[in-house]
């Protein structure tokens, strides 16, 4: 009998792609939080219009959402060896290129692309938020940070909520490129096993059932925040329990 | 136009609030061109007049939500020039006055007394309990304690407006600034909105009024201000503009109003 697909390697499989799952979530929690930072410094850029600033956040933005993820990753590879020699060259540093654990590097490029997307939402989520509320926290006294933090923040974040979950799913699934930096991932590792068994097709059919059901399981995660968050919206048994 | 030196000394006192000479433009278009009145303490003072004649401009001058390019302000005791305001001149104008806006402007992710409370809690810095038994309080005056943990969206125009009065009144502010409470309204819920202000009139209350509830002006008000295209036209008590009135531009407008 023809033995070209055979599905219980599959499920052998998956428990043994799973041990990889902590370095890409990994991957992803650390770049989205540093490409939030980045992405809510980049939006407050935009949204007070700051001179040349603004012009600088507008070219990194268009490039970052312009050029590839995998190019991107190339770039840092090979870039960021190059800088360090640099720093080393001229600060008279011993930063080591070849103890750099290489998912720094994929951090890096990671947080940098993803900040670009998160910066147009958190700027179109804080824009949201109408004037008048502010108005009225400066009219009770509030300073406009102090309105800022209490009133505009948590609606903007209802706001941008959504569009994060996805940027978010969309990190998952770009760590699979990570390979390329030499970082051994789920799909670094798929590759490894498949490499060992020969059952190619059978890893990769692992491999996305994970990615699969994890961006199904963070996609329920975020409508539940969306919901959780939005108070105003909930039913009013449920406020005043 | 209008005699400040007259009203002055007919009106005598102590002055709560004196704004001369105020100046305020939008790029090339002048919106307030020479506007000087004050207020004292315990008065109520209405502007009316045509729209566009500046008068919410020169309310939201007050609390510096717009920027007045010239005048001077004396305000309990603490005076300044717009040419020269600094960020403690603006800090003090807003934490001493309230305004209850057109549009309510509710913060919309809280509930009614959470709406009340903020401000006490994050200006005045006052304790979760006191806050809370002063948010209360004003929930019951204005008729909505058991709206308390609704949210803007679940209330109408109307018991929102009474929601934002009384987040106006709980920081005791020297002077409410009540920017048109009612022209967002259905006519039903005007009633109620103007039974809370007359409320919190009867207490005492110092405000400054821009409206177009004629009946409700000329009864409430100690003083009337008749505002039109960026000047102070003339001012008065109720009976001195409406029946009295010596201006012709104030009697185009009161007949034109009276005639809708």
């Amino acid at each position: 009998m023809l033995n070209l697909f055979d599905v219980s390697t599959i499920f052998e499989g998956i428990p043994e792609i799973l041990k990889y799952l902590p370095i890409s979530m990994e991957i992803v929690i650390i770049s989205a939080f540093f490409s939030l930072l980045l992405g809510f410094g980049l939006a407050l850029v935009k949204i007070h219009n700051i001179p040349v600033l603004r012009m600088m956040a507008s070219i990194y933005v268009s490039y970052m959402r312009g050029t590839p993820l995998l190019v991107q990753l190339y770039i840092s590879y090979y870039g960021i060896p190059i800088l360090l020699e640099y720093v080393n060259y001229h600060f008279d540093t011993d930063y080591s290129i070849s103890t750099m654990p290489k998912i720094i590097i994929v951090l890096i490029a990671f947080s940098l692309n993803e900040s670009a997307y998160a910066s147009e939402t958190i700027r179109a989520a804080i824009q949201s938020v109408d004037k008048g509320q502010i108005e009225a926290a400066l009219s009770i006294g509030m300073s406009y940070p102090k309105a800022f933090i209490h009133i505009v923040m948590p609606e903007a974040l209802i706001v941008a909520i959504p569009s994060l979950g996805n940027s978010f799913i969309s990190l998952l699934k770009g760590t699979s490129l990570a390979f390329v930096c030499a970082v051994v991932e789920m799909t670094a590792a798929s590759k490894l096993i498949a490499s060992r068994n020969l059952r190619h097709f059978e890893m990769y059919i692992a491999l996305s059932i994970i990615y699969w059901v994890l961006t199904f399981v963070f996609s329920k995660i975020f409508i539940y925040l969306e919901k959780r968050l939005k108070r105003s919206e909930r039913p009013l048994e449920e406020i005043a329990a | 136009m209008y005699y400040p030196c007259e009203l002055e000394a007919y009106l005598g006192g102590k002055k709560l609030l004196e704004i001369k000479n105020l100046k305020k433009s939008f790029g090339s278009n002048n919106v307030l061109k020479d506007i000087s009145i004050s207020v004292e303490k315990g008065e109520v003072v209405s502007i009316i007049g045509p729209s566009g004649s500046g008068k919410s401009t020169f309310l939201r001058c007050i609390n510096y939500l717009e920027r007045p390019e010239q005048g001077s302000i004396s305000f309990a005791g603490v005076n300044f020039k717009a040419e020269t305001v600094k960020k403690e001149n603006i800090k003090y104008m807003r934490e001493n006055t309230a305004m209850v806006f057109q549009q309510f402007n509710l913060f919309k992710e809280k509930t009614a007394k959470e709406n009340i409370e903020l401000g006490l809690k994050k200006v005045q810095k006052k304790s979760k309990e006191e806050a809370s038994r002063i948010a209360e309080d004003l929930l019951i005056k204005v008729g909505l304690e058991d709206k308390r943990n609704h949210y803007p969206a679940h209330l109408s125009g109307g018991q929102q407006q009474r929601v934002a009065i009384a987040r106006a009144v709980s920081l005791a502010p020297k002077i409410i600034l009540f920017d048109e409470p009612t022209s967002a309204l259905d006519p039903e819920m005007v009633g109620m909105v103007l039974e809370v202000i007359r409320k919190f009139v009867e207490e005492g209350q110092t405000m400054i009024i821009v409206s177009h509830e004629m009946n409700f002006v000329k009864e409430i008000s100690d003083k009337v201000i008749f505002m039109n295209d960026g000047y102070v036209v003339e001012q008065g008590t109720p009976e001195e503009i409406f029946e009295l009135s010596k201006e012709e531009r104030t009697q185009q407008f009161l007949k034109r109003v009276n005639n809708h």
